[in-house]
Order: structure tokens, then sequence, then C-alpha cells
């Protein structure tokens, strides 16, 4: 009995120590090579609280050219564009324009389960490794809303928006 | 004077019953008429703050108070001491935006500003900021008044009181005695024509007080706009009506007229002074009005009959005495709510017990309670012990009592003097909210400024007000303002609320409790826009 309590004590503190990881929308992969293209898989693990989430929205980071969200059964996507601060070359074409937001709405994803938001894009060779790059994201559900635009970097940031860390980019470092 | 034989003179109880029903009704006249709060205040903030050092010059240095203020004058200290007056101002609510010369070079500047309160009293301050490094050598400091016109601003309104009260008294005295002596009646009519001369002189005075001018702009007709446009323009103008009741009182010949006179005259003088001032200003205004204007109508008839009753007291006794009765019957009714109006204005005025009782305010009030405890000394001996046999004519106790009201007269010429000060002195209750209770903070990352109004700033129940705006001093509307406090110490997690938008553009947060004196990390998280969050960082101290 007194064991039993015990193990459930650890198990318990366990859970509350790794619930910070759970509680965030985070990106799957958080590095990414500058001047290569980056596969944005946007998990999100929980609803705003304990309610559904019923939308989605975030904020391309300048730097990250010709954006194209992946269908979703379930969920309209809607795209805002914009101009890039810089121009992309892309292949010989410069592209000033492109994706800048990108909304997934209409779903239904209850606290209990947990699903991904997928995009795609191209990292600027511009970027400077080492750097880190920003996905805000506004996550709704109903009429609550939760703001995942902390960009501060600090440790105990209760929102902090999702983001990834730049490496060298391929043949530059060997 | 014009009283015949067969004239009604009302009895004592009922004229003091009459007058304190037309207060009254004068009051709730005067409370309808009366639309915004007016109140002394105090600057909460300015942008640059205080002591800045910026990279780039500001356009505008902006100035935030606790109530509403109006510009009057500023100027600019520039860095080789030379002052450049500043002529843009503009003003939105509690705050006032004073633009700056373009191109300012690097160096020192101290903003010297005036501005004036509802309650027409002129506020100042500097306020000092630098632009890249500062410059050598210190600013010189400019503000307060200039020379002779505080001196003559009390002279002109010790003159106003001494011919209300003394003035309009003595001629409202006519009401209780069958005549008066004509050396009375000139006095009261000479006293009544000096507070005539300084009513226009209190006009110019306080015209120039505001503007921070020197007398020789006495002549400008800015100074007269101003000093008419400041509630002392009210109180002036609402005192000349009751110095000419006083006048008509005193000089008709027809009772009637002469008590409808006297009965407006002591109206006008509790409109005149409960119209301007420190305790008009405070709150709850219907309660401090009321009083001073009960207050000021007591004084008036108490102190307007010393002199007449002096007089009629060397007279022949047959005459002083039905009067003499008449008073000493009626003044109990005048002094209880006399009384009574002056310990609540004394309590509003001086707050919670603290340092600003010890005030040039305080002091004032001291010295006057300590002239009033002789006062009321001499007139309960008159009243009490010397009344009745000087009715009846006993020589001894006539002249002692001629002699008292003597004394009374003096003591009270004294009291004026000092009440008159009061004008310099802003009231512990508005001290209050300088002093470290109420803190404020500047929070900014370079370009976004917030800054924050802890009221007060100490442990318990705390106000905060919260005013976000750019570099260049325009107001920021953000989609939503979070407070995070944390104690320095770090004894417990931080506290978090989040703040609701004012109309004006501006935030607060009502009662966040802060449980720990000593240092809080602070910080503001400011939404600008949907995808932008700002953090903004400081440290603020809380007292115990």
């Amino acid at each position: 009995m007194k064991t039993a309590l015990i193990l459930a004590a650890g198990a318990i503190t366990t859970l509350a120590m790794c619930a910070p990881a759970f509680a965030h929308i985070v990106l799957q992969t958080k590095e990414a090579q500058v001047g290569a293209a980056y596969r944005a898989v946007l998990v999100v693990g929980h609803g705003c609280g304990e309610d559904a989430t019923t939308g989605v929205r975030v904020q391309v980071p300048e730097g990250l050219y010709n954006v194209k969200p992946m269908p979703k059964d379930g969920w309209t996507i809607e795209t805002v564009t914009g101009p890039y601060d810089t121009p992309f070359e892309n292949h010989g074409t410069q592209l000033t324009e492109g994706v800048k937001e990108i909304s997934w709405t209409g779903g239904n994803l209850p606290n209990d389960f947990f699903d991904e938001f997928t995009f795609r894009g191209t990292l600027g060779g511009q970027l400077e490794e080492g750097s880190t790059l920003f996905f805000p994201v506004i996550q709704t559900c109903g009429s609550k809303e939760d703001a995942w635009i902390d960009q501060s970097g600090d440790h105990d940031a209760e929102f902090p928006a999702p983001a990834i860390t730049l490496t060298p980019a391929a043949g530059h470092a060997h | 004077m014009g009283a015949g034989e067969n004239l009604r003179v009302l009895s004592p109880g009922r004229l003091v019953a009459t007058t304190l029903l037309a207060a009254v009704v004068a009051l709730v006249i005067c409370l309808a008429i009366c639309q915004t709060a007016h109140a002394h205040a105090t600057l909460t903030g300015t942008v640059p703050a205080d002591g800045a050092v910026l990279q780039a010059p500001p356009d505008a240095v902006i100035l935030s108070f606790n109530e509403a203020a109006t510009p009057i004058v500023a100027s600019l200290v520039l860095p080789g001491g030379n002052i450049s007056e500043l002529q843009q101002f503009s003003t939105s609510g509690a705050t006032i935006s004073i633009a700056l010369p373009d191109d300012l070079a690097n160096g020192s500047y101290a903003l010297s500003w005036r501005a004036v309160s509802e309650d027409g009293h002129p506020i100042s301050g500097t306020t000092f900021f630098v632009v890249g490094a500062p410059s050598q050598g210190a600013a010189p400091e400019i503000g307060a008044s200039q020379t002779g016109v505080a001196e003559s601003l009390w002279i002109a309104r010790l003159l106003l009181f001494i011919g209300l009260f003394f003035g309009v008294g003595g001629a409202v005295f006519r009401l209780l005695a069958d005549e008066i002596p004509s050396k009375a009646a000139s006095a009261s009519h000479w006293t009544m024509l000096a507070g005539f001369a300084a009513a226009p002189a209190i006009l110019c005075l306080q015209g120039l007080d505001l503007s921070g001018a020197g007398l020789s702009a006495a002549l400008d007709a800015r100074t007269w706009s101003l000093g008419l446009n400041s509630p002392y323009g009210a109180t002036v103008l609402l005192a000349v009506f009751s110095l000419v009741c006083g006048l008509a009182a005193l000089h008709v010949r027809k009772n009637w007229q002469a008590s409808l006179a006297g009965g407006l005259a002591l109206l006008g003088i509790g409109f005149s002074i409960s119209a301007s001032g420190h305790a008009s200003a405070a709150d709850p205004q219907w309660v401090t009005r009321s009083a001073l204007f009960v207050h000021v109508t007591t004084i008036a008839w108490w102190v307007g009959a010393l002199f007449p009753l002096v007089l009629l007291l060397r007279q022949d006794r047959r005459t002083a005495a039905p009067p003499l009765i008449r008073f000493s019957r009626a003044i109990p009714f005048a002094i209880v709510p006399l009384v009574a109006s002056g310990v609540i204005l004394a309590i509003v005025q001086l707050g919670p017990p603290g340092p600003a009782w010890w005030s040039a305010y305080g002091q004032i009030l001291a010295a006057k309670l300590s002239l009033l405890v002789v006062l009321f000394g001499i007139a309960s001996w008159n009243r009490w012990v010397l009344t009745a046999p000087a009715a009846t004519g006993e020589v001894r106790a006539l002249q002692h009592m001629r002699r008292g009201i003597f004394a009374e007269i003096v003591i009270i010429l004294a009291v004026l003097g000092l009440v008159s000060a009061w004008r310099f002195t802003p009231p512990p209750r508005a001290l209050a909210v300088d002093a470290p209770s109420a803190t404020e903070i500047m929070l900014t990352d370079g370009t976004l400024h917030a800054m924050l109004t802890l009221l007060p700033a100490r442990v318990g129940s705390v106000d905060v007000a919260i005013s976000i705006r750019t570099g260049e001093g325009e107001l920021v509307t953000p989609k939503s303002v979070k407070l995070s406090l944390e104690p320095g110490a770090g004894q417990i997690a931080p506290l978090t609320q989040m703040a609701e938008p004012l109309e004006d553009g501006n935030w607060h947060i009502e009662d966040i409790t802060i449980p720990l004196a000593g240092s809080w990390l602070t910080q503001l998280e400011v939404r600008v826009s949907d995808f932008q969050l700002v953090k903004l960082n400081g440290e603020i101290d809380i007292a115990p």
C-alpha cells in the first residue's frame, strides 16, 4: 500500500514536471538549415484550457519563402499574402510577395486529442545561422483565445511562440 | 440710519433660521450648477521620464496629471542656459503635450511648465531630459511666483475678506439693531469700498500668479482674462455682488428692503468663497462646499456685529441693551454651525495623520486654532459673564465687554490674515498625493514607454494606472495589457493581472493585492497587435 502511494506520488510528480513540454504549441522539427526547404509541423497538444481548439492561425516569419499549407480534412485553410521585406531568388525568378499568414478554421479538436497543422517553405540564404526564427500562433477555442506570441525567449514564458533554430547551410560549414 | 420706531426687527433666532434655510436652498442651486469635479491636480508622470537620456531629441514632452489641468506657459532651458518659450500645447483629458522645437542639439534640457488645475490654483514643475550626452553646468531654476505678486495677492485677499466680513457683516447687523451707530455704518461703508477696490486687483494678481508673470504684465489683456476665467473669477464677481447688496442693506430706508439686501449679501459671501479655493476642490464636494458656505456666512454674521456692538456699548445703555441681548441670544445658533463646519473642513483638508500635517498649511491651521481658542475664550466670557450685567447697564461690565470685543476684532483680523495665506499652501490632502504613497515607474524598451502609477505603492490593495506611448509620445492602443509583479527575493510566485482599457486610451487595474514590502520585479506584457507581444521590465519599491 505504502509502496503504491510512493509510486503514485512519483508518477504524479514526473507528470507534473513533464507537463510544460506538452502544454505548449510547438514545431515538431526545431532545427532547420539556412537556404533549405523546411516542413513546418505545428503540434497542437491541447485546447485552450479544457476547451476544444476550433482555429489555428500562424504568422509566417520573414525569411521563409514560397510557403504552401498542406490540405487538412475538416478544416478550412485560408492564407494572407503580402510583400517580402527581402525578395527571394527562386531559380532565377524573383519572388517579391507570398504567404505571410495561414489560418485553419472550422474544425474541432477536443482537448483530449492532439493534431498537426502542416505547411512548407524555403528558408532564405540571407538568414543568420544560429539565430532563432519565431512562428507566432494564435489558438482559438470558440470565443476563447490563447496567443502563443511571446518571442522573449524567457524560460518561464507562459505562451512562448513556436520557434526553430537555424543551422549552417549545407556545404557551408564543411 | 433710517430705522424708525415702528420697524419690525426679526427676532435673532428667526433671523438665523431664515438665513440657514436660505443657505440650504441656495446650496442646492449651487450644487446643481457646479458640473465638474474640481481638484488640486498633481503631476503623475512625464514622457520622457524625468532625467531620461534619449538617443534622439523628442518631439514633445507629455505631462500626465491625476486630474484635468490646463497649460499656461512652458519654457525650455537650452544647454547653453538660454530660455526658449514654448507656445504649442495640446490637452487631452488629464494629459498635456508640449511641443518642442525641431533640431534640438545634444545636451541637457530643462522643461519648466506651469498649468492651472480646475480649482484655479497654479501648479508648476520642471522635468529634465538629456539628448545624447549631458552638457556641463547645472540648469538654472525657474518657476515660483514673481516677486511682489504673492504678497500683493495676500494683501488684496485680506482687504476683500475685511470688506466682506466686517463691511457686509456690519451692514447685516442692521437687521438686529434698531439703529446702527453712525460710526459703525461709515466703517461698514468704507470697508466695503475697500473690498470693491480689492476685487479687480485680485483678478489681475491671480492672472499674474497663474501665468507666472511679474507685476509689469499687470496691464496685459491675457493676465486679466486668465484671472477672470479662473475659479477666482467667480469668487470675485460674487464678492462684488455681495458688496453691492451689503451697501444697499446699509443705505436703503425701508426695513424689508434692508432684510432682503442683507440676506442676499450673506448668501453672496457664502457663494463667493465656496466658489474657489482648496476647500471647494476637496472631495466629497457637496460636503466641503456646504461646510464652507455655512462657515463663511456664519462668520460674516458674527464678525460683522462686533464693531457696531463696541460703539453701541459706548452709547446710551438703553439703545445698546436690546441689540446686545438679541445678539447674545442668537450667537450660539451661529457658533455651533460655524465650529461644526470648521471641524469638517479641517478633517477633510488635513487627511489622515502624517508628516503632511507639519506642512505650511498645517502650521497656518495650528496658528488659526490657537487664535480661535483665545477668541472663543473672550467671546464666552462676554456672553456668559458680562452680557447680563452689561444689559442692565453696569459700567464695569460694559467697559470689560468693550475691551473684550475689541480684542476679538484684533484676533479676527489676524485670523483673516492667516487664512489669506492659505491660498499659497497646498493642503495636506493634496500633498498626500505627492507623498511616496503614489509611485510611478516608467517601463521602456526604447520604442514603447509605459508609465505605471501605483496608488498607493504599499502593501495591501493597490490601483494601477497604465499609460502606454510610443517614443514620439503617441498613445498606443494595444489589444491587451498584462501586469506581472514578482517579489525581488522570490518569496512568492508572480502576481499577474490583466489591465482593463479606459475610454481615454489608458489602462488600469483596480485592486491588485500586494502582500509583501520591498522590491518587486515588474513586467508589463503589451500585446501591440495580434502577433506582436512587447514585454517591458522594471522594478518598483513597495512600502510596508
